[in-house]
């Protein structure tokens, strides 16, 4: 079992999958260049920089090029070509409290990952190292790494997140679960300024810090700059905060680390914090954030430049979809993906000459567009009984025509599926998308009529068992895809097996108040974080795990009965048991060894048969801009599907850091 | 007239609280608060927050209090510090953030504002002295095309005309370039060039409204005896008309005066999203779907004493303007 992924050896943190591409790619005569180089051997001989830092350094203010950068810093190979320095960014974001294209560009974790996550990449850390039983994990980060502000970041910084930040009582009574394991903290190691040792209370595969869905995991801030905020090293901080204007020393703190968003990359930051993003904030406010490039960035070219290429980033807040999409087709963007509409594609084609940008069709990597999850602890004892029974879960899913779907809503691009990981898995199994997604009313029918819905009244909707109409409410919220379109169709469709649901949207928060009642009949949502690696790491208390999450949470006492260890909530049936049970086994294996693909492959095989959430269509397909001017976004003429997600930070896996504006 | 003045303001105090209270308490009605529309948010974008922390953080933002202990503390704060709290969603202090776009909302209304009277004042005597003309029929018509469409139809239809044939950047009162560059004669013109739309869109909606107003009061006041005496006298007609009765019929403009401003400064909220302008608007409809309550309450409370004092000032205006107020 291979437990080491070091950087030093050739090759090394490129997944056996490209591994062979690679070897087979050479054999053939055209040889692919990897994308990331991290072996030592490799690096350029020499550094340049941009020539606003070369002013800097020429007048003292900054040290040269060579000082800057870590020793070995991680080098790049352009998707197209080696770029030119200068330029500014253009870019739009709607609310302040979530990010945006531009912005997701931005974070800079210990490791990055390729497009569909599988690929794993030391960034800022050089290597990491497990022990055999997986109860301990040795991260080495890269020598001579720096904050934007000089000052060197090492271990140090990491600790002081984790120690001081997350696992404060004070800040956190409750420590967020991605830094625990079976509820225990990680133990904490200097061993030196760069290599770090974490323990665990049980093995620990799935290490959380490794692994990778929604921001980069980057668990540290400057400890340099955030101590004089922090009362263990000032014992001024309570007066200090209220100078300031907050009402506690918590709120202070938080404030100064970006620590209320789950990263420094959502929403405002604070621009005199510093950091280790390819750019820097020097501003926001409440019409645009401002950022600057960062003279201590740790990536280089295959030529040795230093990057960003870009100097300067400007996003500009929108009030609202239509005008960022016309911001986009008007050619003001330099990329834009989050907001734009499907259903505009048309006009975005259209406009491609006059705003001056090319369109890229990407796809969710969302198991499903648009999911749906019966109330397992519905109320009702009637309706409980028919929810809780898989044939009236299997009937109605065979009684949605997704095909109908799919051109109506998706213009035909979408890959009509059941709700399950998504095929780009290694482990993936193509039955589980067919599993119950044909679209069959003769057998849909046939299911309910077993279930003794035999009766009809006079309008033709069945009769439960206690002689009422079969009724009940699906319910949804209009927003992040098309769920009122499908919604609306989805309950036409169920109307022919005699079964009458309204389509309901609700606003948000009646909505979750609704689930955390258990109120509700059905809710639609989707099923995301699909992609490979996230579904490992993360998927237990996901969409598709025992209970489901968020707007299609099925079975919320269950999840309570999980975590109490049976104090509280509601017992739950053996095949919901079962499932959670598959999901354990499967973080405790190590991705790529062969236990590994038989846990997977045990958890969908149990998701399919237990049918707990449907899903329609899923893979959608996301129309995103490119402008003309700016380079090494996408390789030309390549077909290859690009998965896009917020598991992913789709633009994040493109390294905007080489994307150069032509002349 | 002095009494009357200062007993309207005393009037303005009590007003403003209750007017405080209550757009605090609608702001909370919505179920949760805040932070619950922030963790559907991460949580739509992928991220999983544990409940514990969300008790955490709802204590940072000081949510976890009663509401009236919540209101006290903002009231105070604003009473003795001038500090109107800090903004949840943009993490810096309300008075900052409603400051860096008073400006362009106030020059945005008074735009407005200007535009309707310039445009139906004329209108409004022309349609009354010519009634029944072809002219008096055509303004008519186009007045209440205006009045019945609606003003966001109409700002995305001028904004799509400007953009198709003028080449106009969209959305905001700047193009990119002048965005951030000091004030320079073309950044005027460039201003200018991108207020007219929203000014107008603002505009069209109260000008049928005033011509109607101005057409039926000068109708009431033409056919009076001191009318009919002073052309008698040898006042020629324009004169005439312009210096007696339109100064009566001026009377419910002056008086409208007051719910015109903040009708404007709140009725350009629609527009202002649409269009993205850079106002007070699209800040407050952010700030109320996101139950950003400090943001939120004071944008309102500021609107509110806007209405009050404006509807002062106009109560003024019209004692002053109209002596048989002043003697009533």
């Amino acid at each position: 079992m291979d437990t080491k992924h070091p950087a030093s050896a050739g090759g090394g943190g490129v997944s056996r999958r490209n591994f062979n591409k690679l070897f087979g790619g050479a054999l053939l005569g055209s040889f692919v260049l990897p994308r990331f180089i991290t072996d030592a051997a490799a690096q350029p001989a020499s550094y340049n920089e941009a020539p606003m830092l070369a002013e800097r350094v020429a007048a003292g203010t900054l040290p040269p090029v060579a000082e800057r950068l870590p020793k070995n810093p991680l080098v790049i190979n352009p998707t197209n070509e080696v770029g030119t320095y200068g330029g500014r960014l253009m870019g739009a974001g709607m609310a302040p409290e979530t990010t945006n294209d531009l912005q997701i560009g931005q974070a800079t974790g210990l490791f990055r990952f390729s497009n569909d996550l599988n690929e794993l990449i030391p960034d800022l850390a050089s290597g990491y190292e497990f022990n055999d039983d997986y109860t301990q994990c040795t991260i080495t980060l890269r020598e001579g790494l720096k904050w934007s502000d000089g000052h060197p970041f090492t271990v140090d910084d990491i600790i002081f997140y984790l120690e001081d930040y997350q696992y404060n009582p004070d800040l956190f009574p409750a420590t967020p679960a991605t830094w625990l394991i079976g509820g225990d903290k990680f133990g904490l190691e200097k061993i030196d300024d760069i290599n770090i040792r974490f323990t665990f209370a049980k093995p620990y595969p799935s290490f959380s810090i490794i692994h990778f869905s929604g921001a980069p995991t980057e668990p540290f801030r400057p400890a340099h700059y955030l101590k004089p905020f922090h009362p263990k090293y000032n014992d001024n901080v309570a007066a200090d905060a209220t100078a300031a204007g907050y009402d506690s020393w918590q709120a202070f703190f938080t404030a100064k680390a970006d620590g209320d968003s789950p990263s420094p990359h959502y929403g405002v930051s604070n621009p005199e914090m510093p950091c280790l993003s390819p750019w820097i904030p020097t501003s926001a406010d409440s019409q645009r954030q401002q950022y600057e490039r960062n003279p201590y960035y740790h990536h280089v070219d295959s030529a040795g430049n230093q990057l960003p290429y870009v100097d300067f980033m400007t996003v500009e807040y929108v009030s609202n979809a239509e005008v960022m999409n016309l911001k986009a087709v008007s050619g003001e963007l330099s990329v834009a993906g989050l907001d734009i509409q499907l259903l505009n594609y048309p006009i975005i084609r259209r406009s491609e000459e006059t705003g001056g940008y090319s369109t890229k069709l990407v796809y969710s990597e969302r198991g499903s567009d648009v999911a749906i999850a019966f109330n397992q602890l519905q109320p009702d004892p009637v309706l409980k009984e028919l929810f809780n029974d898989v044939r009236f879960r299997q009937a109605m899913s065979l009684g949605i025509n997704r095909t109908e779907i799919n051109e109506l809503v998706f213009l035909g691009q979408g890959t009509p599926r059941q709700a399950t990981v998504n095929e780009s898995a290694s482990f993936y199994d193509p039955k589980w998308g067919e599993h119950f997604a044909q679209f069959d009313l003769e057998k849909a029918n046939a299911l309910l009529d077993e279930l003794g819905l035999t009766q009809r009244d006079a309008n033709g909707i069945r009769l439960r068992s206690d002689g009422q109409p079969l009724i009940f409410q699906l319910e949804y919220l209009p927003q992040e895809g098309p769920k009122k379109e499908a919604c609306e169709l989805v309950v036409k469709h169920w109307a022919a097996l005699g079964v009458q649901v309204d389509a309901q949207a609700r606003e948000r928060a009646y909505l979750i108040q609704r689930l955390d009642a258990q109120e509700q009949h059905a809710t639609a949502w989707h099923v995301d974080r699909a992609l490979e690696r996230p579904s490992y790491a993360y998927s237990l208390d996901g969409k598709l795990g025992p209970g489901g999450n968020s707007i299609i949470r099925y079975a919320r006492e269950w999840q309570n009965w999980f975590n109490s260890a049976g104090e509280r909530g509601v017992e739950p049936p053996q095949d919901a048991k079962d499932l959670r049970d598959a999901y354990i086994v499967w973080q405790q294996t190590s991705m790529g060894t062969p236990e590994y693909e038989a846990a997977a492959k045990k958890v969908y095989d149990l998701t399919a048969e237990t049918l707990y959430v449907i899903g329609t269509i899923g893979q959608s397909p996301q129309p995103v801009i490119v402008r003309n001017d700016i380079g090494n976004v996408f390789k030309p003429d390549d077909e290859a599907r690009m998965w896009w997600g917020a598991a992913n930070w789709f633009w994040h896996t493109l390294n905007p850091d080489q994307w150069y504006i032509k002349a | 007239m002095g009494r009357y003045i200062i007993q309207r303001l005393l009037l303005v105090i009590p007003t403003v609280i209750v007017i405080s209270i209550i757009s605090f308490i609608v702001i909370q009605l919505p179920p949760g608060d805040f932070l619950s529309s922030y963790i559907a948010t991460l949580e739509a974008g992928g991220q999983v927050v544990d409940e514990a922390q969300v008790a955490a953080l709802r204590m940072q933002y000081g949510l976890g209090e009663p509401v009236y202990v919540q209101y006290f503390k903002w009231v105070g704060g604003i009473i003795f510090q001038g500090e109107f709290g800090q903004s949840f969603q943009w993490k810096r202090p309300v008075s900052e953030l409603i400051g860096e776009r008073m400006m362009l909302t106030v020059v945005l209304s008074l735009a407005s504002l200007l535009l309707v009277w310039a445009i139906s004042l004329p209108i409004g005597i022309y349609s009354a002295v010519r009634q029944y003309s072809p002219g008096d029929y055509f303004f008519t018509l186009i007045s209440f095309i205006g009045l019945g469409v609606p003003n966001f139809l109409l700002a995305l239809v001028l904004m799509w005309l400007a953009y198709t044939h003028f080449g106009m950047s969209v959305g905001g009162l700047f193009s990119p370039e002048y965005a951030d560059a000091p004030w320079s004669w073309d950044k005027f013109v460039d201003f200018l060039g991108h207020l007219w739309i929203p000014a107008i869109v603002l505009a069209i909606g109260g000008i049928a409204g005033l011509i109607r107003i101005m057409r039926a009061n000068l109708l009431d006041e033409l056919p009076k005896p001191y009318v009919v005496t002073a052309r008698s006298k040898g006042m020629g007609e324009g004169a005439l008309v312009l210096k007696y009765p339109v100064r009566v019929a001026l009377n419910p403009f002056v008086s409208t005066i007051g719910w015109t401003l903040p009708g404007l400064v709140s009725g350009s909220i629609i527009v202002s999203v649409v269009l993205n302008l850079p106002t007070t608007g699209p800040m407050l409809l952010t700030a109320l779907q996101s139950q950003d309550m400090y943001l939120a309450g004071a944008i309102l409370l500021l609107l509110s004493i806007l209405t009050v004092i404006g509807t002062l000032v106009s109560d003024v205006l019209l004692a002053w303007l109209d002596p048989r107020i002043r003697f009533n």
